[in-house]
């Protein structure tokens, strides 16, 4: 882990507004939507074994079990 | 870095292609339509001239119409009803070009190139509608295509 996953995300979140958009002034509000989510699942995806190492590591550290 | 590199416009490439070939599918109504003003052109003259036959208007159908639309003498002689299944157009569409090659031959030659006058309007119409139907979705399919390469390539690497 370092600071290309953070590069990661905002390059994601960048591509998926500039998508979103590009089909609302295409009158595709469904669709971009429909996108916005996906993207969001995509981040959580990457994110989410990070944050359950982090509640780990705060286990961890205040020793609770 | 440079392998990457190189695999993020490989990635973004062939998507944009794609995209534009989504994009092309839209074009085939437009070369339709574009198509049908210009049958309805050579068709006015030739009855302008009395210089008409069943089997001239059949060989002088582009390879866009004869697609969808399957003219035989028959249709003219013993007034078989033409159909056209296409997915592509729409039922009020379908039934504006069946209406049009139906009537073909059944009126006299003033009558009919009013009539032909009256759906080359029509046809001309729903041809600036399909051309700018076309020009915004090929752009569109391009655009999104690019942008979705990217967003495989930023999510793969």
């Amino acid at each position: 882990m370092g600071v290309d996953i953070i590069f990661k995300i905002a390059a994601i979140g960048i591509l998926i507004t500039v998508i979103c958009q590009i089909l609302k002034k295409s009158d595709r509000d469904d669709i971009a939507t429909l996108v916005s989510i996906a993207g969001l699942v995509i981040v959580l995806s990457i994110v989410i074994s990070l944050i359950a190492e982090l509640f780990q590591t705060v286990k961890d550290i205040f020793t609770l079990y | 870095m440079t392998f990457k590199t190189i695999i993020g416009i490989l990635i973004v490439f062939a998507t944009t292609i794609l995209g534009f070939k989504f994009g092309e599918k839209k074009r085939f109504k437009k070369v339709v339509y574009n198509d049908l003003v210009n049958l309805c052109i050579t068709l006015k003259s030739d009855l302008g001239y009395l210089n008409i036959t069943v089997d001239k208007i059949i060989s002088k159908m582009p390879n866009s119409l004869k697609e969808i639309v399957k003219l035989s003498p028959q249709n003219f002689i013993e007034g078989q009803k033409i159909k056209i299944l296409d997915k592509r157009f729409s039922a009020d569409e379908q039934e504006e070009i069946t209406l049009f090659f139906d009537k073909l031959g059944v009126l006299d030659s003033k009558n009919l190139i009013k009539f032909i006058e009256h759906y080359e309007v029509k046809f001309k119409n729903r041809l600036s509608s399909a051309e700018s139907v076309y020009k915004k979705n090929s752009t569109f399919c391009v655009k999104i295509g690019a942008l979705l390469g990217a967003l495989i390539f930023v999510i793969v690497i």
